[in-house]
């Protein structure tokens, strides 16, 4: 948890910049790491960390100080990439059935489950690579969900889906990242 | 949600918890660049306690005249009975035409009713009856029709020959009573007399300069400079201070030549190194002790230093404008021109490697170049007396090309002044 001179936040409110360059140093990789969760390649998670930022220091009036800041600027830097990815008309939730998905959770058949201790065993950026191939619906809505938590409805709410959309495409993403980690288990073995 | 999804969802967050990734170089400058600039108090006190004062002058000069013009209506208003009766007449005035003649000093007021009409006039300090039977005689009779067939008179008392001034009369409504009375006199506006067809006056302007500017970066790579530059040099209110001569046509035109000194202010924030302290907080279980989770704590400081920009320039204004006289009010507007050169110049600013450059030790360096410049200016004068007047006006100009020889970005910049005006008319 990082903790802030109690004048920081004010005084970026204020628009005075070496506050706001301050608090952008406390935060910055945090939320470049949510960016790039959400994003297709880091040079578009570099866009929108930078929209994500001047979105925080222009609306950092509602920021209301009863929660951690990291955590206000987490919800804002996910809302920024959604509403890229909605402006740019990339959410798109396939509907479709697919071919390996066999069970309703989205796992694997019990004999092809990949355990979870291999995920455990990925460093975060070889994880977020496999983040990043999954289709841009998959994408967000694993993120919000299995990431940060959100609930089926909130998701839905964020994304402009029905929850059943959403819990559908968890499913999806979920069959889509134990396929791809299936396959690099039988590569590696 | 199965178990093993639970699993699933739990060992990925547990990866992805924590994750940091340091963003791309110069994010931050571009991050800057487009956010607003910092709430700046709009005037200063100084330009505020002085624009209080003009409008408290201007307030009690306008309050002083009022109050002439009510005391000249409190004894000139006669009712309309009184004037008949006490010229016998059965006559109703119908309507008045004023008519002062400048040249020969002379007034007339014409009073017709149906094919009756009776001329009263002055003609150098002597009353004059003109009409049938007239005999206005010396009673000096100034009178205009109320709404209602009413007659205001003023009985004077004869004037002597030397000491009737030429005033210039006015209509208004006497205050509470809803009727035109006649009023006067009034703060004599400049005239143009016989063979005088120009005024020649001088000006003073004092105000703050607001600056607005666009910069032009010649490629692409200097694109991320021009914006860095741009976003830490925060400009300030400019005060300018200008002395003009003018010389004003008969016929309204009038040509304005002179000097202005501006001094354009900013001020450059330099951020120094970031100093970060982590400090490790364990939580531990108070009955047993045990380690429950480790808080990590940063503290970042950072340094500021900010350096005050001066340049200081002079500029060559002429302009050609128009302007009419209403009372003692007289608008205008004008179109000019100017030359700027530069006087002095101190500060910093950076280059596009991030070193300081001394804006006293490299003209060639320094943005703000002589110039051409164009704008207008459009205004009002108050008449305080035949020689005084003060007066409001905005002045607008568009700088030319602003790049030095070594700047490698260039700028179109504009001002903006409100400004107050004392003239002296010779």
């Amino acid at each position: 948890m990082t903790h802030l001179p109690p004048h920081l936040i004010p005084a970026a409110r204020r628009g005075e910049r070496p506050a706001q360059h301050a608090l952008y140093g406390a935060f910055a990789a945090s939320v470049f790491g949510v960016c790039l969760r959400y994003a297709s390649s880091r040079a578009e998670a570099d866009d929108w960390a930078q929209d994500t930022w001047v979105a925080a220091f222009t609306k950092l009036d509602q920021y209301q100080a009863d929660g951690p800041f990291g955590a206000w600027l987490r919800r804002v830097a996910v809302t920024t990439c959604l509403m890229a990815l909605r402006r740019e008309k990339r959410l798109r939730f396939d509907m479709a059935a697919v071919g390996w998905l066999e069970r309703e959770d989205g796992l694997l058949p019990v004999e092809r489950q990949v355990d979870p201790s291999a995920i455990a065993d990925l460093n975060a950026e070889e994880l977020i690579g496999y983040i990043q191939a999954l289709q841009e619906g998959f994408r967000a809505v694993f993120n919000l969900v299995a990431i940060e938590g959100y609930s089926h409805t909130e998701a839905a709410e964020l994304l402009g889906i029905s929850a059943g959309t959403s819990r559908s495409q968890l499913t999806r993403a979920r069959a889509a990242l134990q396929a791809r980690l299936q396959k690099l288990l039988t590569i590696c073995l | 949600m199965s178990l093993a999804a639970e699993r699933f969802d739990g060992a990925a967050r547990e990866v992805l918890r924590a994750f940091e990734a340091a963003p791309g170089e110069g994010s931050w400058a571009l991050i800057s660049a487009r956010l607003p600039e910092g709430r700046k108090r709009r005037f200063g006190a100084w330009w505020g306690t002085l624009a209080l004062v003009m409008v408290m002058g201007i307030g009690v000069v306008a309050f002083e005249s009022l109050r002439e013009r009510r005391d000249v209506i409190t004894i000139s208003e006669t009712p309309a009975t009184d004037w008949r009766e006490s010229h016998g007449r059965e006559e109703r005035v119908a309507a008045i035409t004023d008519s002062p003649n400048h040249d020969s000093n002379t007034e007339i007021r014409s009073y017709t009713e149906g094919n009756r009409s009776e001329i009263a006039g002055r003609s150098g300090g002597t009353e004059q009856g003109l009409s049938r039977g007239g005999d206005t005689g010396n009673s000096g009779v100034r009178a205009i029709s109320g709404g209602e067939g009413l007659v205001a008179a003023e009985a004077l008392a004869p004037p002597q020959a030397h000491a009737y001034a030429k005033l210039q009369m006015r209509t208004l409504v006497a205050l509470g009573s809803g009727r035109e009375v006649l009023i006067g006199p009034d703060i004599p506006c400049p005239t143009f007399g016989k063979g005088k067809l120009w005024l020649f006056a001088v000006r003073s302007t004092l105000g703050p300069g607001f600056v607005t500017r666009e910069i032009d970066a010649p490629s692409s790579e200097l694109r991320n400079y021009a914006r860095l530059r741009d976003s830490v040099e925060e400009r300030q209110l400019q005060p300018r201070v200008g002395l003009y001569l003018e010389a004003v046509h008969g016929s309204g035109i009038f040509v304005r030549g002179g000097l202005d000194y501006r001094m354009y202010r900013s001020h450059v924030s330099a951020l120094g190194p970031q100093t970060q302290t982590t400090t490790l907080v364990e939580v531990r279980d108070p009955i047993s002790g045990n380690l429950i989770r480790t808080d990590t704590s940063v503290t970042i400081t950072t340094s500021k230093s900010t350096v005050y920009n001066r340049v200081q320039t002079i500029t060559t204004v002429v302009g050609l404008g128009y302007q009419r006289t209403f009372g003692r009010v007289t608008p205008y507007v004008l179109a000019q021109a100017g030359y700027e050169l530069t006087l002095k110049a101190r500060g910093t600013v950076p280059d596009p490697l991030g070193l300081p450059v001394d804006l006293g030790q490299r003209d060639g360096y320094l943005a703000r170049q002589p110039g051409f410049q164009y704008g207008g200016v459009a205004g009002f004068d108050v008449s305080l007396s035949k020689q005084w007047a003060v007066g409001l006006s905005v002045d607008y100009f568009q700088l030319g090309s602003l790049r030095g020889a070594e700047d490698p970005i260039d700028y179109r910049q504009r001002v903006l002044t409100p400004g107050m005006s004392v003239v002296y008319r010779l």
